[in-house]
């Protein structure tokens, strides 16, 4: 897609308070009136035409609607409520998997100094060490691409350009992504470990 | 606004994870009240003290609401990954939009159920917290002691 010209939300509304006219590379909708089939130049058509109808058109066409940025914004905070969420239960989920680890090497530790092979404590604590990990390094990711969204919706409200909103509706992805995957690991996990459990 | 082949793809990648998410949830959802009815009824319909009856009662309550609760969230998903669905379908920014705000309305709603089970979970602990501090200070560390003479 073409970048076209950044126009902050701020500077439409105030061209908009003011009636002046927003520069338009391109606009997408012909500002030609019915019957005409683009024969008349633009300029006498726009003095002939509705001008408030025209401006709206042409504002709507040159960037990220406000409706949308409204939602966006809306979205952030509790997007950063839920991010916070995540990092916390990565550190807890950091805490109890390096917790099981130090049971692990104690219980390895309590062996006998000649014997070599390791006790099925100490595997039975790594194994669930290693889903908690899974899940620190799951909480994580999703705690960051959530960071990642609102640090894209900030910088789409500050430019208003569907570029930036590119990568705020690809973050998005990302977060269902990473979500619906964690949810199939899990589920895969849970079914090896009542295998393993039978 | 003009709609990019980047945007429609960001949604129509969006939208198998979603419905993913949502027919898991409903499926867990409906087990979860299931098993708030069924151990509601068969605890009722089973022969024994009125009592025992009702102390299974907000078990299964418990189960309800955790199921309802559920139940409303995947409906704001699902109501989200149909407005994708329009979405990748037209094109049109109002689509977009509609999607956005479903968007915004799962996440307020989880963000504020979030809110309220935290923090009954915290007044939860705080009141079993004093419970205990009672039955050490005043039980000679029974719990049930402590109980016992908050009631009298």
């Amino acid at each position: 897609m073409a970048r076209k010209r950044h126009v902050p939300v701020k500077k439409r509304a105030k061209k908009k308070a003011s009636g002046e006219a927003p520069a338009a590379s391109t606009p997408e909708a012909p500002l030609v009136a019915p019957g005409d089939a683009g024969v008349k130049p633009r300029a006498p058509v726009i003095a002939q035409s509705k001008p408030k109808a025209l401006l709206s058109a042409v504002r709507d066409d040159m960037g990220v609607p406000d409706d949308i940025l409204v939602e966006l914004k809306g979205t952030t905070g509790w997007l950063m409520f839920a991010a916070v969420l995540q990092f916390l239960g990565a550190l807890g989920c950091l805490v109890v998997g390096g917790l099981l680890i130090l049971q692990a090497v104690l219980l390895q530790g309590s062996m006998n100094a000649g014997e070599v092979r390791v006790s099925v404590g100490s595997l039975g604590a790594i194994a669930v060490a290693a889903g908690f990990l899974i899940g620190m390094f799951i909480y994580l990711m999703l705690g960051l691409r959530m960071v990642r969204f609102c640090n894209a919706v900030g910088r789409v409200r500050q430019s208003g350009d569907e570029h930036d909103l590119e990568f705020v509706l690809g973050y998005l992805r990302g977060i269902w992504q990473i979500l619906g995957a964690s949810i199939l690991v899990m589920l895969v996990l849970s079914v090896v470990s009542a295998l393993i459990a039978r | 606004m003009k709609t990019s082949a980047y945007m429609l793809d960001a949604m129509r990648g969006t939208r198998p994870w979603i419905t993913f998410i949502c027919v898991l949830g409903f499926l867990g959802a409906f087990i979860t009240i299931l098993a708030g009815l069924l151990s509601g009824g068969m605890a009722f319909l089973q022969k024994g003290e009125m009592g025992e009856k009702l102390a299974v009662l907000p078990v299964a309550l418990l189960f309800l609401i955790n199921g309802g609760i559920a139940l409303y969230l995947l409906t704001r998903l699902w109501a989200f990954g149909s407005s994708i669905g329009q979405f990748s379908e037209s094109g049109a920014t109002s689509a977009l939009k509609q999607g956005l705000a479903q968007h915004r309305q799962f996440w307020k709603a989880w963000g504020i159920i979030t809110i309220v089970l935290m923090s009954l979970n915290v007044i939860a602990v705080g009141i079993l917290f004093f419970l205990g501090m009672l039955g050490w200070a005043f039980g000679g560390g029974e719990f049930d002691a402590a109980a016992i003479q908050l009631i009298q």
